[in-house]
């Protein structure tokens, strides 16, 4: 009698899967490789080597946090939750700003910076998730504080 | 006039789970469609769509689903009365 047709009641695609962690992880990288740069000693071919893939490691894993927080910010994040947030705007900016500053430079200083944004972003999210948070250090180095959800 | 509609997607959960088959009232010019009726519409790069209306403001319709990931008018605007092609009756 009916025919039965599909009506869409879809998320953005992937269903609802954002997550700041890919974002949190890649500042940590950036911090890392800055340290290894910081570390590493020598004039040959070997420290040459090292040092190009630390800084080509550093860049990609900058433009990974732009791109991760540009995302969530832009797919996930509503008017309603800005209205609630109203700071994540400059949050985001000031993520986007770190990041091309840890291109630019190999600042440690910098990096943390952008990991601390990154997690104040992380905590919004979380938050607008419902979900509560705590901070812990990465179980690795550069064993810096990151805002992980309470799961 | 009548259309049954089976929903893809967890946009409406809890009001809707995925699955859920509903049978729905085809709108015409004189179709009173309110705040909270839920609606079956087009949107060109979407397809059909199904969400629940939550304003209305000079003859246009802001839908929005549960979730806050879902995509809705937050994303592609308000909807037209000429863009609404159903509205819910009931749950099957």
């Amino acid at each position: 009698m009916f025919k039965l047709d599909e009506v869409k009641a879809h998320c953005d695609v992937p269903c609802g899967i954002y997550d700041p962690i890919v974002a949190q992880i890649a500042a940590l990288s950036v911090i890392r490789m800055i340290d290894l740069m910081n570390a590493a000693e020598g004039t040959g071919t070997k420290y040459h080597n090292d040092m190009a893939r630390y800084v080509a490691v550093k860049e990609a894993e900058a433009i990974k946090c732009k791109e991760e927080i540009r995302i969530i910010w832009g797919d996930f994040i509503k008017p309603p939750q800005i209205a609630e947030n109203p700071e994540i705007h400059t949050i985001v900016h000031n993520i986007m700003m770190l990041g091309g500053a840890a291109k630019q430079h190999a600042s440690r200083d910098k990096a943390m910076e952008l990991l601390a944004e990154i997690n104040k972003f992380a905590e919004i999210f979380w938050k607008i998730k419902g979900v509560k948070t705590k901070v812990a250090k990465s179980p690795y180095a550069p064993n810096e504080d990151v805002v992980y959800p309470l799961l | 006039m009548f259309k049954l509609f089976k929903i893809s997607g967890d946009s409406l959960y809890p009001f809707y789970k995925n699955g859920q088959r509903v049978l729905c009232l085809k709108i015409f010019p004189k179709t009173n469609i309110s705040v909270d009726d839920t609606v079956v519409f087009k949107k060109d790069s979407y397809g059909m769509m199904i969400k629940r209306v939550k304003k209305i403001r000079d003859g246009t319709y802001f839908v929005e689903g549960t979730s806050p990931d879902s995509i809705d008018s937050r994303n592609f605007g308000v909807l037209d009365f000429k863009e609404i092609h159903y509205k819910v009756l009931f749950k099957i």
